[in-house]
């Protein structure tokens, strides 16, 4: 069976293909158009390797209609102005401490810098985030952010974790609400939903000890939404997880959505093991990352399960590399995120691909991609 | 051409609130250099290369 054998008539794209009951009855409800619940998605995770396909057909028919053929890409920079942090957090290979060799710190000029540069390559958008610096002001994000705007007026800044807006809400004494009315008055644009790895609390007390609870990072997203930060939504899986997880992130992001409307994307992150703590200090019980199917899977279910709610599904290509996330425009992905002149967290913890792709390439891998498919290659598990 | 379209696949340029700013249908995005010397002329295979491949950063970005 591959992708492209499967039948292009919706109606008998489920009847064709000898699907599990369940698994039939939840893909034509998608189809039709009918949300589909928590346990319906958690189904979906679990289905056997063999009724993927069928999967992929029906997210990447979802992705057809709110996206049509279009793909897009944001030509960014993404900018970590410190390395070092003390939150401990198992699964980070990015953090150090202020006497490690090769800690970082950038003072705002040296921010601005990056900034202007990436301006000049026709960046429209600087992600800037960084670890918990135990010295640092409170008042050193919206710094941040005023220093970028003065010399850059029309730059797009994305910045900031919800981790960090707890931190710099703790240190100034802010109300979160506070915190973030002011970064959006210096001049912020968005927030990066990452910090969410799973929303589960036993799954973070062995991941971060529970420092942003769920509920903070709940609290946190919508008080964003509320003054009118939009943010992007993540789930980091592939360590401790499983599908039960999977499903129940995907449903409460579905949640507050439906509340807000705040998401502008999902952006499914698969843990990368090499150099991480989290594994190597426990590889028996931690799984080296998601396999190639639950990748897919993540894609397609998050697709499915967001119908309606979350228009757009990014591939991190700086995780999974270029040819594995072209390969996902057939599982429901739209979206390639940022072209990312420099990316250090996914590179610090062991991917090879964080580097600059310049919008000349990343368009002429993908359609050199799309060509290779059009051939029916064979659908790889 | 025909090939590519025929694959369906339009590559668009956005801002991060999704507005399009580039709609790449008929043509490709002038090439820049980018900021990584790349070692070779294979279209990305510097990013699966291990770090401390042939490759320097250019304009002191890094």
């Amino acid at each position: 069976m591959t992708l492209h054998s499967f039948p292009h008539s919706a109606s008998d794209a489920l009847r064709s293909h000898g699907l599990s009951a369940p698994t039939h009855d939840i893909l034509s409800k998608a189809l039709a158009g009918i949300e589909i619940s928590e346990a319906d998605g958690e189904h979906l995770f679990r289905a056997p390797a063999q009724e993927f396909p069928a999967i992929a057909y029906v997210a990447d028919t979802l992705r057809q209609r709110v996206n049509g053929d279009k793909v897009g890409f944001v030509v960014n920079r993404n900018i970590n102005f410190t390395n070092i942090c003390y939150m401990g957090c198992k699964f980070c290979g990015f953090a150090k401490r202020t006497e490690d060799p090769d800690a970082e710190w950038l003072v705002p000029e040296q921010i601005v810098a990056r900034a202007q540069e990436a301006w000049n390559r026709g960046a429209t958008e600087v992600c800037i985030q960084g670890g918990l610096h135990p010295k640092m002001e409170g008042t050193y994000y919206r710094e941040i952010v005023l220093a970028i705007k003065k010399a850059l007026p029309d730059m797009h800044i994305h910045a900031f974790s919800p981790f960090e807006v707890w931190y710099g809400a703790a240190k100034t004494k802010q109300s979160y609400h506070a915190f973030l009315q002011d970064l959006k008055d210096c001049g912020l644009g968005s927030l990066p939903g990452t910090a969410a790895e799973i929303l589960d609390t036993d799954i973070r007390q062995q991941l971060t000890r529970n420092k942003l609870s769920t509920e903070k990072w709940v609290e946190i997203i919508k008080a964003a939404h509320e003054v009118g930060i939009p943010t992007t939504a993540t789930i980091m899986y592939g360590h401790i997880d499983g599908p039960e997880h999977w499903a129940a992130h995907i449903a409460l992001l579905r949640d507050i959505q439906k509340e807000t409307g705040g998401f502008t994307e999902l952006v499914p992150l698969s843990f990368v093991h090499s150099e991480s703590p989290l594994y190597t200090l426990d590889p028996k019980n931690v799984r080296p990352g998601p396999t190639d199917l639950e990748v897919r899977k993540m894609h397609a279910v998050s697709r499915i399960m967001l119908h309606g709610w979350i228009d757009n599904i990014q591939v991190s290509w700086t995780k999974l590399g270029p040819e594995f996330a072209s390969d996902l425009l057939q599982c429901g992905v739209n979206d390639l995120g940022g072209t990312l002149m420099n990316e250090s967290i996914s590179r610090s913890a062991g991917a090879a691909h964080g580097q600059e792709i310049t919008a000349h390439e990343m368009c002429r891998s993908f359609r050199m991609r799309a060509v290779s498919r059009s051939s029916a290659i064979p659908f790889m598990m | 051409m025909q090939i590519i379209q025929d694959a369906g696949r339009q590559p668009i340029q956005r801002n991060t609130v999704y507005d399009v700013i580039n709609d790449f249908a008929e043509g490709l995005p002038e090439q820049q250099a980018p900021l990584i010397a790349r070692a070779n002329s294979s279209l990305l295979s510097f990013l699966t290369e291990e770090d401390g491949a042939p490759a320097k950063v250019v304009g002191g970005a890094g």
